[in-house]
Order: structure tokens, then sequence, then C-alpha cells
């Protein structure tokens, strides 16, 4: 498998954008599948050679009994003209339907039947044709003069990203993202002072056993309407409380803060048109790859936007190579996704501590 | 050993009942029990997003709340013998949260085709990272099975039954074809999808394998027993023996 190059022949091209490697900015990492592109996925196909006045025959058995491979071959021409190198004459070849779908004795038959030919005038080849799509022209052409012509019209993967980098808003993210590694030093000096004074205090009364565990695990949930931080949380879990995980905290406070809106503003502030619905559209900021089950919260949350630093390699659910690749963001596409980027840290005071990669950030 | 399913069965039909609770106060009528084999039903709880307003608030995290407020800093010890029986399988969120606190098994009645996470979607009770090969496995949240199929119907009920009361209000939906729908329709199991069919035999017992295979509905009797009749008619063929 070859990482996806987006190198090809793109008519407008984002200086902002490495294709590559999926980066905007230099700084923010998109999180998507790489798709393999460069190797083809080939099935073998029936292809029969005809005469060019012969053509809307063969269409209208195409049309007729094999008109459900329109859909599986809509990334191909159906025909293809050649010369007969003997003849000097122009011939079509055409595709007819998967090698597995019909018998050589069957097909022919058929052929024979529409073209009101001699069996033995009926020339029947097998191919082998890619079955994917290529996302760049180059490899499009190269399969195309090497199989059977595709289709090409632009690569759909450069038009998503276009369409990404359009929402996205370079200066709120390098502000919340900067603001939230700050937060999480904070944590981080604290947490090592306070461990100094933990470790005096064991020394005086061994076997004494504090629970209290401190990650420097910042979350930050802005609201698109004020773009300001509408919840904002670190990690707290306990051995009482394991589900005290930052995005749980923050989901958890901005429903009570709506839930008291209402309240307090009586029936007229209970209005459908005016409600917060949930964390509709919300972006969110956190200093660690959250896990499968934070993830999950926020797809429920309908977030629109997740940022985040480190990498969780065991337990995230977000990377295309964290814990079991499930990429959340995208694996329940049809009732709801969230745009995902990484933030590419220049050094370490740009970044932020690792915790233990067992945990579930 | 095959278990006793009529237990497994009676555990679902309270899990029902709560669901049914939700129905009143109109919340998304998905509720769960979480059974320990000495100290009974700890927890019982029904969805919560509606009131809290927050989308996070499922019925497996209500319970678990509750076993943490009884059992204090010892949940962790009952838990991890501890069965969940939820009348939907629970999403990608909840089967999660269920691995990292250690229960022991799942139960649950219809599939969650949107966001489950027991097999619907995929498979967090039993995937491994893919992509770091160098880590302790023992380290890593152990996973659980699941059992899918008790109840189901009882459970995809109680769903259409919360979305008509909900549609009647918003008079713009009163459709004839969510009426038809009601009838007799119900989404086939797909089981190989939740567990192996060595795990489904050892629950329910060899001469019920074809249920398995023909992705049936599990079919009960009033005492909870398996009647699931095997298709060329010879149910009574002996049990292998075990
Ligand atoms: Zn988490
Ligand atoms: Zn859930």
């Amino acid at each position: 498998m070859t990482k996806t190059r987006y190198k090809s022949t793109e008519t407008k091209r984002n200086p902002n954008i490495n294709y590559d490697k999926l980066i905007f900015y230099n700084k923010f990492q998109r999180i998507q599948p790489k798709e393999s592109v460069t190797t083809p996925v080939l099935k073998p196909f029936w292809i029969t050679t005809i005469e060019p006045k012969q053509s809307s025959q063969v269409m209208s058995l195409v049309k007729g009994e094999f008109n459900y491979t329109s859909e599986t071959l809509k990334h191909l021409k159906r025909f293809q003209k050649l010369k007969d190198e003997t003849t000097n004459k122009v011939v079509l070849q055409v595709v007819i339907c998967a090698f597995e779908d019909i018998s050589y004795t069957d097909l022919r038959k058929k052929l024979t039947e529409t073209l009101n030919v001699d069996l033995n005038d009926v020339v029947l080849d097998k191919l082998e044709i890619p079955m994917n799509k290529p996302l760049d022209k180059e490899v499009n052409v190269e399969w195309s003069n090497k199989y059977w012509p595709l289709v090409w019209k632009g690569n759909p993967m450069v038009q998503e990203l276009h369409e990404s980098f359009k929402q996205f808003d370079n200066e709120e993210n390098m502000k919340f993202i900067k603001y939230i590694i700050q937060k999480s030093r904070e944590i981080q000096t604290i947490s090592s002072t306070s461990k100094q004074q933990e470790q005096q205090q064991q020394q005086q009364s061994a076997g004494l056993q504090s629970h209290k565990t401190t990650f420097p695990i910042v979350t930050a949930f802005i609201d698109p309407k004020t773009k300001t931080i509408a919840s904002i949380h670190t990690d707290s879990r306990t051995k009482l409380d394991p589900t005290a995980h930052s995005t749980m905290k923050c989901i958890a406070e901005i429903a009570e803060k709506e839930l008291s809106r209402r309240q307090q503003s009586g029936p007229a502030g209970d209005d459908p048109a005016t409600n917060n619905y949930l964390c509709l559209n919300y972006h969110v900021y956190t200093t660690h790859e959250p896990c499968t089950m934070c993830a999950m919260a926020m797809l429920h949350s309908r977030i629109s936007k997740l940022v985040y630093v480190r990498e969780s390699k065991l337990t995230g659910g977000i990377g295309e190579e964290s814990g079991a690749g499930y990429m959340i963001h995208l694996s329940c596409q049809l009732n709801w996704k969230f745009e995902s980027f990484r933030y590419l840290a220049d050094n370490d005071e740009d970044n932020v501590d690792e915790v233990d990669m067992y945990i579930d950030v | 050993m095959v278990q006793d399913v009529s237990k497994h069965y009676h555990y679902m039909q309270e899990a029902v009942n709560v669901a049914e609770s939700a129905l009143k106060e109109r919340e998304v009528p998905v509720a769960c029990i979480y059974v320990h084999p000495t100290h009974g039903i700890i927890a019982r709880a029904f969805n919560q997003t509606n009131v809290t307003l927050n989308g996070t608030r499922h019925a497996e995290f209500e319970a678990f709340r509750q076993i943490r407020e009884k059992f204090q800093e010892n949940w962790q010890d009952i838990l991890i013998e501890t069965d969940l029986y939820v009348t939907v399988e629970p999403c990608i969120m909840c089967a999660s949260l269920l691995r990292q606190i250690g229960i022991k098994r799942v139960f649950f009645g219809c599939a969650n085709e949107r966001f489950g996470g027991n097999g619907s979607v995929i498979n967090v009770n039993r995937d491994y990272p893919r992509f770091t090969k160098d880590y302790d496995k023992e380290r890593i949240s152990k996973g659980y099975c699941v059992y899918p199929g008790f109840l189901a119907k009882d459970a995809i009920m109680l769903l259409r039954r919360f979305y008509l009361l909900e549609n009647e209000k918003s008079p713009t939906t009163i459709g004839k074809k969510q009426r038809k729908l009601e009838e007799n329709e119900f989404p086939k199991l797909n089981y190989s999808e939740y567990l192996s069919v060595g795990e489904f035999v050892d629950m329910f017992g060899y001469e019920f394998e074809h249920v398995y295979n023909n992705n049936d509905f599990l079919q009960f009797d009033q005492d909870g027993q398996l009647l699931n009749e095997h298709p060329t008619g010879d149910s009574k063929r002996p049990k292998k023996a075990e």
C-alpha cells in the first residue's frame, strides 16, 4: 500500500494546503483515510469486438440484459476504439459483464442473436479491469492505457480537502490550541510540585496511598455563535469516578448551563427556535487524542470540529492508526460526522506532556 | 455446559419493564439493569438524554453511577462479576465505557444499527490496537462477550411507540407508512456480527445452532425456555455429548 499523493494536475492549488500529507498551514493535519490509489483491484470481464455500425445493437443488449452492471462500471468507459492491425479498419471493444456472470457459450449465443451474425464471427475475450478508482489523474491515464479507459472527473478527495479548508479558521485554531497547551503546562508544573510533596509525605507515612491522579489533559468546547469558550475542563478521574474525562465534563457542563438557562428564563426561554441543541457545531480543542468513549460522546453531542495535540496510539479513537483504527468522527457518517485535525507541534515548548499510553484519555 | 437461558430472559424482561417506565416520562425507552451473582439487581436506569439535555446520559452511564454510589471504591470488584442487560445494543460510547470499567458480559435486545458498538458499527468489546504492536496486552482493558436478541421485538416496539408519541405532538408526520411498519416487520439480527457460533452454542446449546446460522429470532415460552424448532422439524434430536 502506498500513501495517497495529490501531486496531480488539479487546476486550482492552494499554497496553504499540503496535499500530500493533508496538512493546512503547516500545522494542522486533517485526519482522513489515506486510501491506496496505486494498486488496481482487478476483476475479469467479458469484452466483445464489433464494427462501429453494430454499436447500437450491442448497447440494446447491454441496456436490456446487463443493465445491472452500469452502477459498478460507472468509472469506466463502455466502449474503446481500436485499429485492426491487419485490415487497418476501426473497431470497437465493448465491456459486457463480469466473467463470472455468464458462460462463454451462453454469451456467444446471445451476441449471435443480437448482432445477427454467424457464431464464428463473434469475438469474445476475457480482460482484467480495475474496479477501484484512482484519486490521481496520472494514475488514471496509466491504468487507462494499461487496462481499460477510465473516466476522470477530478479528484474527489481534493475537492473534499478544499471544502474542509474553506471552513478552517486558522486564527481561531491557533488561538485556542495555544491556550489549552498553556493550561496543560500549568497543570504539569502544579502536579510535579505536588508529586514532590506527596513523595515526602509517603516517606513520612509509608503505605498511605493516594488515589488522586493528575493528568495534564485539557479540553475546551467553543461555542460557534460567540467564538468563546463555553466550557473548559481538565481530567479529574479518581478511583471513585473513572468517567471524569475532560470531554465528558465539558459536555455535562454545557448541558447543565442550558438547562438552568431554560429554567430561569421561564416559558419564554424555552423556545425551540432559540434553544441550544446539545453541542451542535461546537469546536473542540483538546491536548490529547480522546478515547473511543469520549470521541463518540462528541459525535452524540453533534460537534463539527475536533483539534488535538498529542496522539494516543493505543487508546485513541480518532487517528487512522490509533487504537483499532476506528476514526470515530467518520464511523457513523449516515447520522453525523465531524472534522478532525492533529496539531503538529514544532518543539517541546509548543507541546504537551505525554500521558501513560495505556490510559483512555 | 449450557447456560440457564431462562434466567437471562427474566432479567431482560425486567430491563424492558424499566424501559416501559421511560415512555411515561417522555424519555427514549432504552433501559438497562446490572446484575451481580450474589447481590442480584444492583442498578436499573433508563436514558436521561431528553430531561438533562445531555446526549451522553445513556442508561448504561446512569446505572453505573448508582453502582458507584452504592459500593463506593469497591465498585470495581463488583463489576468484574456483573452482567449487563440492556434493551438496545450499547452505542460505541457505552460499549467503550463498559470495557473501561470491566463489565463481565452484556445481554441485549435489538441491534443499534446507527451507533452500535458491539458489532453493528464496530466491535469495541473485542478489538485490540491494530497498528502499535509493541505493547503489553495485559494492560489493555479486557474485552467482553455480548449476547444479542433477548426480547428484541419488545425492545423495537418500545422505540416505535416512543416515536409515534413524539410524532403525534408534531402533526406533520402521521404517516400510514409508519403505522404499516409497526405490524410485523422486524429487522433480522445477523448474529455473526456480534458473537461467534462457539459463543452462541455455549450459551444456548448445540441444538440451537440453526438459530445462529439462519439468523432467526430467539423465541421463548413463558418460562423463558428457548422454543425455536429446527427448520427440518427434528427439533427434538438428541443433544450432542458435552
Ligand atoms: Zn475519554
Ligand atoms: Zn450509549
